[in-house]
């Protein structure tokens, strides 16, 4: 994959959507004194801008690499 | 209509918002640029107001703690639908807003008009974007006045409201544009956050063990509320939910969400507050656990919609509760505001085709004002007749999104013919599911109609590329000197 990081930006849309199908989340749970499936939501909520932040800081790496690449390329010949 | 603390901090608050949006104009309005995208100069600062208004609306307040009442957890789904809609919006707000530097786009219709080089195609889907906004525009109309409605305990304030914040909301945004309703979104996001905070601590001090007791007691009496194991609110219904309202506003579909992204002045900032406005919704958490309370506090049958305002009423001073009510009533104006933005300038320029910067931005004034004044009238009159369309509001306006998508591609591949034949599919789809005596369960009709359109799309496009594949050149002769038809 030519942009492995973008994959920081999925992990949050599949934390949310597998809500329903976890077990030890849906059902009459409390985490903290809150509903399981709540602290669940929250977590990812902010897990997103963990991971965004996360694709920001990797693309910028990504694209300081791209722009240093011909300038190694150029001290090698 | 009696006027008691909290009727006079309403009303005087709908003054004042209307009052500092009309202080936000700058310079003269010479023409729908500066009205529409202010130069395109916004900074993160500003467009963080504007960006972060979609999370925050009517709903926010009443439809969410509503969901809880009614379907527990199942409210979880804004928080899971926003953070899609934000991580979506990382991606694709950088390159709406170059290309609409590119091109000089003012509206959503202008995008297609020019990445699909078809103005059919541009007046279609502008007239498909006016069409489904009108009724969401009614809705935060209604929506207010009900806010009013029920902290005054008067029907007749709260239709007072009505034409009070929508004759105010027209003249600001005829005055100011996208000005004033960036400086009225920076008062709204302040008085949300108060007024939430004032509500959470005013229910939850009301409760019997706090917080943890409100859960337990949950948990033992209606412990269906924590699960999607409900009638109405089940897996099938929180995925489609998710997914179809995470692609509409991620996507770029409802067209009054262009303006605030062609008006910021760097693609860095809608990234930057695409990665920190996650953090801004955690405030939501709190209408949805105003929502548990409501089912300890209130009768079953209580309208959930009434759920948020009437336990403030139970437990806040008549002032608070009118404090309450103004953050409400600005979480109604800002979208209204947008909406006659993005209604108006999709009429005038890309239905009616008006022509000339000056005669534009008088034709979208005009329409502006007919547009508000449809909605006022109809939610007071028939407050019902557009409810039909607003069904179809969402799912409907999701059916762009394929498109869109295609259109932020470097190189559109996709043809403007295929891209319509998509759109017309996914909408009929949608009309036959919501009306047509379909049983899809609990699957929001918008998913399988996205479907259909992408099938649709396809389909459209292969019969393209195969009518228009190039005729293969001649075979060579394999002996002799060439001819004069291989020659040439």
């Amino acid at each position: 994959m030519r942009r492995p990081h973008l994959l920081w930006a999925v992990l949050p849309v599949l934390g949310f959507l597998s809500t329903p199908f976890l077990p030890f989340v849906n059902g009459p749970h409390l985490w903290f004194g809150l509903p399981s499936v709540l602290v669940w939501c929250l977590s990812w909520t902010a897990g997103t801008t963990v991971c965004l932040a996360l694709t920001e800081r990797l693309a910028r790496m990504d694209h300081a690499d791209d722009l240093a690449a011909p300038h190694a390329e150029e001290a090698g010949r | 209509m009696s006027l008691d603390p909290t009727t006079v901090v309403t009303l005087l608050g709908i003054v004042g918002l209307a009052a500092v949006g009309i202080g936000g104009r700058r310079r003269k309005q010479d023409g729908i640029g500066e009205w529409t995208v202010a130069k395109r100069g916004f900074g993160a600062f500003t467009t963080w107001f504007l960006q972060a208004g979609e999370a925050f609306t009517t709903f926010s307040f009443l439809g969410l703690a509503g969901i809880a009442f009614g379907g527990g957890v199942a409210a979880c789904f804004a928080l899971c639908y926003l953070s899609i809609n934000l991580i979506l919006q990382y991606f694709t707000m950088p390159r709406m807003r170059e290309l609409g530097v590119q091109g000089g786009y003012l509206t959503q219709a202008d995008f297609f008009t020019d990445r699909f080089r078809s103005p059919l195609l541009g007046k279609v889907v502008a007239v498909v974007g006016a069409v489904f906004l009108l009724p969401y525009l009614q809705l935060q109309i209604t929506g207010l006045g009900l806010i009013v409605e029920l902290a005054t305990g008067s029907a007749a304030g709260g239709r007072l409201s009505m034409v009070l914040a929508t004759v105010l909301t027209v003249g600001f945004v005829l005055w100011s544009g996208i000005r004033g309703i960036a400086r009225v979104a920076y008062l709204k996001d302040f008085l949300m956050v108060i007024g939430l905070i004032v509500l959470a601590v005013g229910v939850l001090a009301s409760l019997d063990g706090g917080l943890g007791g409100l859960f337990t007691t949950i948990r033992e009496e209606r412990p269906a509320l924590l699960g999607f194991d409900q009638e109405g609110y089940d897996t099938a219904w929180f995925i489609s939910a998710v997914v179809i309202s995470g692609i509409g506003g991620g996507l770029g579909t409802m067209a009054h969400l262009w303006p605030p992204v062609l008006a910021a002045g760097s693609g860095r900032a809608l990234r930057k507050n695409a990665i920190w406005l996650p953090l801004y919704q955690l405030a939501l958490m709190i209408p949805v656990i105003v929502g548990f309370a409501g089912v300890l506090g209130l009768a079953p049958d209580s309208p959930g919609n009434a759920v948020a305002l009437t336990l403030a009423g139970q437990t806040l001073p008549g002032w608070l509760v009118g404090l309450v009510a103004v953050a409400a009533a600005s979480a109604a104006m800002v979208p209204s505001a947008a909406i006659i933005v993005g209604i108006s300038s999709l009429v005038s320029r890309n239905v009616l085709g008006v022509r000339g910067d000056r005669a534009q931005l008088r034709v979208t004034h005009a329409v502006a004002i007919a547009a508000a004044g449809l909605a006022l009238l109809l939610g007071l009159a028939r407050p019902d007749l557009l409810s039909n369309l607003l069904l179809l509001t969402y799912g409907g306006l999701t059916q762009l999104a394929p498109a869109i998508v295609m259109g932020l591609a470097r190189r559109v591949r996709l043809s403007a013919a295929a891209a319509l034949s998509g759109v017309l599919t996914g909408v009929a789809v949608l009309t036959w599911l919501t009306f047509g005596g379909v049983d899809a369960g609990t699957v929001d009709p918008g998913l399988p109609a996205l479907l259909a359109n992408i099938a649709a799309t396809a389909a459209v496009e292969a019969v393209r590329r195969r009518r228009h594949r190039p005729a293969l050149p001649p075979e060579p002769a394999l002996a002799g000197p060439p001819t004069a038809a291989t020659r040439s």
